[in-house]
């Protein structure tokens, strides 16, 4: 590096560090990942000394943590329960939480599959011997999947082939990986390996609650401010154009 | 207790026992290759042994799955020829509980085996005795306890065996849904009273492994 | 492989055992030859000089780079043309240093291990006779950790008895056994092997011990034979002075030649004049004004007593005059040191030499008090080592 260069890189860190100090934590459902980071970036481009750090995993798990005092600012979860529970043990801020979008359930096949899986109870044939979805008891995409199998009719009958995973990511991953027949994800989440995934059908969308994302501000945030500015962001034009452009539909109207 | 629970731990000891057995099989032989041999490799072989007990244990399960996965180098074969595939099985369970097992049982064993007077074989050549029947009559039977005490402690890690497991055989309450495992769900939905009933029962088992590894240790002396 | 003077050995149709063999390890070198016939062959030598070595390959259990194992006409190894028969097939009975008994066998389990592909009946029959045979009624079910020393010796002795072996190896057989046990048991090992016609190489680093047991002795030094002689020949007449140390002879000094014969060897040796025996079969002539090693046994120094005049020369031969500067007291004996009465620097350090007396002797003659001595040494009890 040039001498010039490298003592403009020093001006910019000396003047940037005590900025920086504003740091906004977040944690964020697995599956609402690439969406919250493109956003978070639009947020901090007109934020100068703003830095976003991401805590991703499981609605669930991310959950607890927050139950166990995890400090983060915001949580987008993937699912109404989990921010449910928060709100009756006073751990959000009531009055920021909102629905900022909606997922569709789609079944998925690894992408050299030769099994016909076009409709819902192809997947009682004999051939499909696994079937991921997530942990119904932890992960908010598996709650959905099992309710829909169960409207279907399915359920009973393909209990047996079900492989628990323990976040939609890693069902993706089964099937990327060949080692399942047929998974259950988002259809967000199938965008994300279309090479190597192809989605075979897509369950009704009267077989399931919808899915529903709620965002919240934490009780007790560190930076109250700007983690309301995020979530008015998620909310806004700019946030939703992101959103649709990566598969996500609009919350439907009356939700929270 | 519930009746998951009880299923849990009832697939926790059959694994367990089945991958000790495993672990038996392949590791006294190996140790005593090990300990008393010297071939071209062995310095592989030894580190090769050893890994599981130095990587985490999600590295080993990912290995696991590169060999054994439906698309794996060895699991995939299989998978086309028959149509079967080890993964999210029981037998995944027993695969992962005894490559992480193993290492704690070639070690401890060769350490016995090493312990054992090589006069002792020298003289049992010299009445007439091959290699292989020296090693059965004279050298095993005189590293028994410390052969003994690496099954135990085989054992007891192959009862707690998490991170491989999960990798390779998932977490199927019911079919793979081992004891840790079963913990780690009760622990991530809020379970406490069934996760504390299976901590509990994890503890006592492994206690009185530790027990028996003691007195077996104390006997060697 | 032993020098040009090496005493000459059997003639090689009475050798049960020929042994020539090299064995290169990091930092030592084994390279040697030698034969035995009937009785005892006694390897001696010093700590790491390649007889427990030797022994091993002879066992089979080491194998040589290159050489060859002859016993009773059975190729036992012959490296270049690829022999090697494994100890299994060797019919080697071994006695280990330690004994290596099997802990976790009996008696009478250690005694008939060799014997596994006999009969039941006839194995059982061959234990209980060994067991006999060797004082160890009673204690069939005892294990070795319940044993004494004397009878685990035993026990070890009967194992390797026991399959009538084609020969027998010892290692360091009584070390592992404090003195007086040593004693007691070196003399039943004599008689046992006695009575045995087996082949026997017995492995030892003390000198009374090899000469006890053994007919005929194999010096090692340093991975090479130095001398191997019927054990009074290297009593009597050491092949050199490496040999002379290593068995601890005392009395080891270096004087001059004057005059060498056949019979006889005159010698100038701290401003004496000295006449010692020579041995024609040696044919050993050191030319006039040559260095020369000799020994002297120091019980073969004969004090003269005072009150009997002076020395008769007929009698006394080499006689010398010098006082006692140092003694020690051994139980049965006393050693003296001697400092002769002579100008110039003693031969050992502060004394000249060494002589051994018997309890007895030291005190009639009363040499506590009276320490001036003349002394006289037949010419026979002068040994001369050749360079």
């Amino acid at each position: 590096m040039t001498r010039m260069r490298a003592v403009l890189l020093a001006l910019v860190l000396l003047t940037a560090a005590p900025v920086s100090a504003q740091e906004l934590a977040l944690s964020v459902a697995v599956s609402m990942k690439e969406a919250t980071e493109e956003i978070g970036r639009v947020f901090t481009k007109t934020r100068p000394g703003v830095t976003m750090r991401y805590n991703v995993g499981a609605s669930g798990d991310l959950q607890k943590q927050i139950e166990a005092g995890a400090p983060v600012d915001v949580f987008v979860s993937a699912a109404a329960r989990q921010m449910d529970e928060l709100e009756g043990q006073r751990l959000i801020v009531t009055a920021t939480r909102r629905a900022f979008a909606r997922n569709t359930l789609v079944a998925i096949a690894p992408g050299d599959s030769t099994l016909d899986l076009s409709r819902p109870a192809t997947l009682l044939g004999a051939r499909v011997t696994r079937i991921a979805i997530g942990n119904p008891k932890t992960v908010p995409a598996g709650q959905y999947t099992e309710e829909s199998l169960r409207a279907l009719g399915l359920w009973d009958g393909v209990r047996g082939k079900l492989v628990y995973a323990e976040n939609v990511r890693q069902v993706l991953d089964y099937v990327n990986r060949g080692e399942v027949d047929a998974g259950f994800v988002y259809a967000t989440d199938a965008a994300t390996r279309a090479g190597r995934v192809k989605e075979v059908f897509r369950p009704a969308p009267d077989t399931y609650r919808p899915v529903v994302y709620p965002v919240a501000v934490i009780e007790g945030a560190r930076q109250p401010a700007l983690a309301a500015a995020f979530v008015e962001l998620l909310a806004g034009a700019e946030g939703q154009a992101i959103l649709r452009r990566l598969g996500f539909a609009p919350p439907p109207p009356g939700s929270r | 207790m519930s009746p998951e629970s009880l299923s849990a731990l009832s697939l926790s000891i059959r694994v367990a026992l089945l991958a000790t057995a495993l672990n038996a099989a392949i590791g006294i032989p190996l140790a005593y290759l090990l300990a008393r041999r010297r071939f071209p490799g062995k310095t592989a072989v030894d580190l090769l042994v050893t890994l599981p007990l130095v990587l985490p244990p999600t590295v080993t399960g990912f290995y696991l799955i590169v060999l054994l996965g439906r698309r794996g180098w060895l699991g995939g074969p299989l998978y086309s020829a028959t149509g079967w595939s080890i993964t999210f099985t029981w037998y995944a369970a027993v695969v992962a509980a005894t490559v992480m097992a193993l290492p704690l049982l070639v070690r401890t064993a060769r350490a016995a085996i090493e312990s054992v007077d090589r006069d002792l074989e020298r003289a049992a050549h010299t009445l007439g005795r091959s290699e292989w029947r020296t090693a059965l009559e004279v050298t095993l039977p005189l590293a028994r306890n410390g052969i003994i005490a690496g099954l135990v402690l085989a054992f007891a890690r192959a009862l707690g065996e998490f991170g491989a497991t999960l990798m390779l055989a998932g977490n199927i309450p019911g079919r793979t849904a081992t004891v840790p495992l079963s913990i780690y769900t009760a622990v991530q939905t809020g379970e406490s009273g069934e996760a504390l009933g299976l901590v509990a029962l994890l503890t006592g088992l492994s206690c009185a492994v530790l027990l028996v590894a003691g007195r077996l240790g104390a006997r060697l002396h | 492989m032993g020098g040009p003077r090496t005493t000459p050995q059997s003639p090689p149709g009475s050798a049960r055992l020929q042994v020539a063999i090299g064995k290169h390890l990091p930092g030592f070198a084994l390279d040697v030859r030698w034969t035995a016939g009937d009785g005892v062959a006694v390897l001696f030598g010093p700590s790491g000089a390649g007889k427990s070595l030797t022994l091993a390959c002879l066992a089979g259990l080491v194998r040589p780079d290159a050489g060859r194992i002859v016993l009773d006409d059975r190729v036992l190894f012959d490296a270049a043309a690829g022999v090697d028969v494994p100890p299994q097939r060797r019919r080697v009975g071994y006695v280990f240093q330690g004994y290596a008994l099997f802990p976790h066998l009996s008696v009478a389990e250690n005694v008939g291990f060799g014997l596994r592909d006999r009969p039941k009946a006839e194995r059982a029959r061959r234990v209980a006779e060994v067991i006999e045979r060797l004082g160890l009624g009673g204690l069939e079910a005892r294990r070795p950790a319940e044993l004494s020393g004397g009878q685990r010796q035993r026990v070890a002795l009967g194992r390797a008895l026991a399959i009538d072996p084609a020969l027998l190896l010892l290692d360091e057989p009584l070390s592992a056994l404090d003195l007086p046990l040593r004693r007691a048991l070196r003399d039943e090992l004599r008689a046992t092997l006695a009575d045995l016609r087996t082949a026997a190489v017995v492995v030892t680093h003390d000198f009374t011990e090899a000469y006890r047991l053994g007919d005929r002795i194999v010096v090692y030094e340093d991975g090479r034979v130095v001398q191997a002689a019927p054990r009074s020949e290297l009593l009597w007449q050491p092949a050199s002075e490496a040999v002379a140390r290593i068995m601890a002879i005392p009395n080891v000094l270096h004087g001059t030649v004057v005059k060498a014969t056949p019979d006889r060897i005159q010698l100038r040796w701290r401003g004496q004049l000295l006449e010692a025996v020579n041995s024609p079969a040696r044919a050993y002539l050191p030319p006039p004004d040559a260095r020369l090693a000799f020994f002297i046994r120091p019980e073969y120094v004969r004090l003269i007593r005072k009150d009997r005049g002076l020395a008769d020369p007929t009698h006394h031969m080499n006689v010398m005059h010098g006082t006692v500067v140092e003694e020690m007291d051994f139980g049965t004996t006393w050693m003296l040191r001697i400092r002769l009465d002579e100008p110039g620097e003693p031969a050992q350090g502060a004394f000249d030499l060494e002589v051994e007396v018997p309890h007895l002797v030291y005190e009639i003659l009363e040499i506590e008090r009276d320490r001036r001595w003349e002394f006289s040494i037949h010419r026979g009890s002068i040994h001369v080592l050749p360079g």
